[in-house]
């Protein structure tokens, strides 16, 4: 491929994670991918005892910074503010004259839960007394940017979107459309989701997570086996910026997006498309758009969830839209459960897959449900040209990023 | 949709579409008709017991109303947007083939939230049922969003923008954006939010509701009434409008977001992200201040809301230099539909020549130096004119819409 010619939307200059295994940036992301370790356990912050689930992963509260500026925040808000420091660190962007024209955008599938539960639960127990005006602000899905806003002193367009299943991704595309309309130079990004005893519970109750159909609880996204997500928690920052702004400070440059498309398939709100609805209109288009050939498209993280309806919808679109040199199939949910915010996580993955050479491999997989579809089941001998993060939700929303290496000559992370 | 496509920038957005569920009833026309005769939609509430709090009222789509829409929504929240969405996409003539391409993003805060207390209080009291526990299938406002795409089989971008009130004014925004950089040539942009125990409950407790209806601007406020509602606009980019030949309601002509990064729920005293906001829709819009005719005000009714708002117009237009009023005098909060509900009112009275007024303005707060429209519509042709949305968070969006057949 031509180093120059490809075109480039957004450069991805910082990473921040706060997950299972820490609070770190590219690196500890790098490290997680690489030795291919899954966090999924049984459940231990909270009683699982008669919910007929018992897995999940966690955060533990000890990677959460605890200071007397962060006592007063959520733990969702904690999450993502760790989140975003580390990300804006690492990106090198300094200072409160830089921060504040960095646009914000959060991503989540359930918001703070955690507090709407215990503000409502205050007025159950005591009548109006027992409401607390200092919850009822958490109960609003953008008290997360919010919060870090303050924190961080950003004072440029803020958005917090919500999405089931691919909030992460949509918020990803969402500031590289803010970058594109000129609305920030910088953008940071977080996909953040939590768990907590409510929502587990109540998750269970509607049948959503694995097992299903009196099999095994188990985590195995495009195995015969799979029969429903298991659920995680986490925050995943990344910043985006416009490839000038990016060069003009000489910005650590960690991965490039080179398309950025997002649509909806037909499908009713609840479900994911059936087979006749889905086309692979999509990514034909995010190939075509970023003059990427479909064999240039090494690995593709996808958004399957272990959920037999998602797994199947997704890996059909993927083979409709690339032939048998289709690109090695990969996930992030073996490693750390499945959640909203998740794809901010696929999107740093395919950083350091796209530069290190590092992907996760499925090594679980036994029987998978394509056999047309080649999987991550082996490390990979050299880094792909490009990576495609691809994200499907109930509802039929899909995404398609294409992330490649950095092109330019300014400085790579390594 | 992709955003490689989008080199071609500013291109020229209009609206082709407007939709409208209020307290006054179904429709835009039941909506401008309520709106321009300043009548005030604030009671009592009778959605939900109100026993022990303080404030009780607010301004509430009637019964008869809602059991008229869409029954095969679950929710409230779905009925009023779809309605919403059917009208605006009926006065917009859009056929299934634009909306197949065609962007939707609809802001909201609470979702399906009523239903999802319900359960959760039968919950609470160990009588939970199956068919409480399936209303949980739309209680995140992604559901509305999903529910509009599925319902007119839109495959665009889809988006739901929360920004606590300035929600819809940010999808309104987006979609814009989405139209002036070329990614898509029509976009449905609105909100919706129903009345809520724990909205309702959120605002007594931080004793933000006034125990009568709200009295934006004036002296003696006392805080806010609350509301619900749905709006849709269709917005287009004027070439397709035109080449279609569908009818040109008004032009976008440019919107800013910004943020506070000050406080979680209260605006700073100098008001300066609001001021950023004002006047960055007025850079992208290639206005002066001095073309902006009216201003539909945030204009919340309490104290500090209406005091920062009225210090950021100060700075932005001058005193007195700009009409004002704010129409939730009229209907109440809307929360995440008041940014689209407010655009439209904006839209309707640049159309009607007619500006809505601020209701229960006997007496005028003596520090807005500004004629907020006290209680009777104001005659008044107005070219452009300004929708300004700030919300918990410290997040303000500011709309500029322009009367068709004026430039852009």
């Amino acid at each position: 491929m031509a180093a120059t010619a490809l075109p480039c939307l957004a450069m991805i200059t910082g990473i921040g994670w706060v997950g299972p295994f820490g609070v770190g940036g590219h690196d500890l992301v790098a490290d997680v991918l690489s030795a291919n370790r899954t966090a999924i356990g049984a459940i231990a912050g909270f009683a699982t005892t008669g919910l007929s689930r018992q897995l999940g992963t966690e955060v533990p509260d000890a990677y959460l910074p605890e200071t007397e500026e962060t006592r007063r925040w959520s733990r969702l808000s904690q999450m993502t503010v760790a989140a975003c420091r580390q990300a804006v660190a690492e990106a090198g962007l300094h200072g409160s004259e830089t921060l504040q024209h960095v646009g914000l955008v959060v991503g989540t599938e359930f918001g703070d839960l955690r507090s709407t539960e215990a503000f409502a639960r205050g007025f159950l127990h005591k009548g109006p007394l027992g409401l607390s005006p200092i919850l009822f602000p958490n109960t609003v899905m953008n008290a997360m940017a919010g919060t870090t806003s303050i924190a961080l002193g950003l004072q440029g367009p803020m958005l917090t979107l919500n999405q089931k299943g691919i909030a992460g991704e949509i918020a990803v595309v969402r500031a590289i459309a803010l970058l594109r309309a000129k609305r920030a130079p910088a953008v940071l990004v977080c996909g953040v989701d939590e768990l907590f005893p409510m929502l587990y519970e109540t998750l269970a109750l509607l049948n959503v997570p694995s097992p299903r159909n009196g099999r095994k609880e188990a985590c195995l996204p495009f195995d015969r086996r799979h029969n429903g997500p298991v659920l995680g928690e986490g925050a995943t920052a990344l910043v985006v910026e416009s490839p000038a702004h990016a060069r003009a400070r000489r910005a650590p440059i960690l991965a490039e997006v080179r398309s950025a498309c997002w649509g909806g398939l037909t499908a009713r709100p609840h479900r994911y498309p059936s087979p006749r609805h889905l086309s692979p209109r999509l990514l034909d288009r995010a190939l075509a758009d970023a003059t990427i050939r479909p064999e240039d498209v090494g690995v593709a993280y996808l958004s399957g969830s272990g959920d037999p309806y998602h797994d199947a919808a997704e890996l059909a679109l993927l083979a409709a839209a690339f032939d048998l040199t289709g690109p090695l199939v990969t996930s992030v949910t073996h490693l750390t459960g499945e959640y909203g915010g998740l794809g901010a996580l696929r999107v740093a993955a395919s950083a350091a897959t796209v530069t290190r050479g590092i992907l996760p491999t499925l090594d679980y997989l036994q029987q998978p449900i394509r056999t047309d579809v080649c999987f991550a089941t082996q490390r990979l001998s050299q880094p792909p040209a490009v990576v495609l993060v691809h994200g499907l939700a109930r509802g039929g929303m899909q995404t398609a990023l294409l992330i490649g290496c950095p092109q330019h000559n300014g400085k790579v992370a390594q | 949709m992709s955003l490689s496509c989008g080199a071609r920038n500013d291109r020229e957005v209009v609206v082709t579409g407007l939709g409208v569920v209020s307290p006054y009833g179904r429709g835009s026309a039941m909506y401008w008709q309520g709106l321009s005769q300043g009548c005030c939609a604030i009671g009592p509430i009778r959605l939900f017991s109100t026993d022990g709090f303080r404030s009780q009222m607010g301004a509430e789509v009637d019964a008869e109303t809602v059991q008229a829409l869409d029954v095969a929504c679950r929710s409230r929240a779905n009925r009023f947007i779809v309605t919403a969405a059917e009208e605006a996409v009926c006065n917009a003539a859009l056929g299934p083939e634009e909306l197949a391409a065609a962007a939707v993003s609809i802001g909201g805060a609470g979702g399906g939230m009523l239903e999802a207390e319900a359960w959760y209080w039968a919950r609470y009291g160990q009588q939970e049922g199956r068919r409480q526990r399936a209303a949980l299938r739309t209680v995140l406002p992604t559901a509305q969003t999903d529910t509009v795409a599925w319902r007119f089989k839109m495959g665009g971008p889809r988006e739901t923008p929360i920004l606590a009130c300035s929600s819809s004014a940010a999808a309104i925004a987006g979609v814009m954006d989405l139209i002036a950089t070329g990614v898509v040539e029509i976009g449905l942009a609105g909100g919706v939010d129903t009345l809520t125990r724990l909205c309702f409950m959120g605002f007594n407790a931080l004793k933000l509701l006034d125990t009568i209806p709200c009295r934006p601007f004036a002296r003696d406020r006392r805080g806010m009434s609350l509301g619900e509602g749905a709006a849709v606009l269709v917005l287009e980019s004027r070439r397709h409008a035109e080449a279609r030949g569908a009818p040109v309601r008004a032009g976008v002509a440019g919107c800013g977001m910004t943020s506070d990064a000050f406080h979680p729920t209260a605006p700073p005293a100098d008001a300066e992200g609001a001021v950023r906001a004002m006047r960055e829709a007025l850079a992208r819009a290639r206005l002066t201040p001095a073309d902006i005719a009216y201003v539909n005000a945030h204009g919340t009714g309490t104290v500090q809301n209406d005091r920062a708002e009225a210090v950021a117009l100060e700075h932005v237009f001058g005193a007195g230099k700009v009409l004002v009023s704010s129409t939730k005098s009229l209907i109440g909060h809307t929360m995440g539909a008041a940014g689209a509900m407010e655009a439209v009112a904006t839209i309707l009275a640049m159309e009607a020549g007619l500006l809505p007024p601020t209701a229960h303005l006997t007496e005028p707060d003596p520090t807005i130096p500004f004629d907020c429209i006290a209680n009777v519509p104001r005659p008044f042709a107005c070219d452009c004119a300004m929708s300004n949305s700030f919300g918990f968070g410290g997040q303000n969006v500011s709309l500029i819409f322009h009367r068709q057949g004026v430039t852009g």
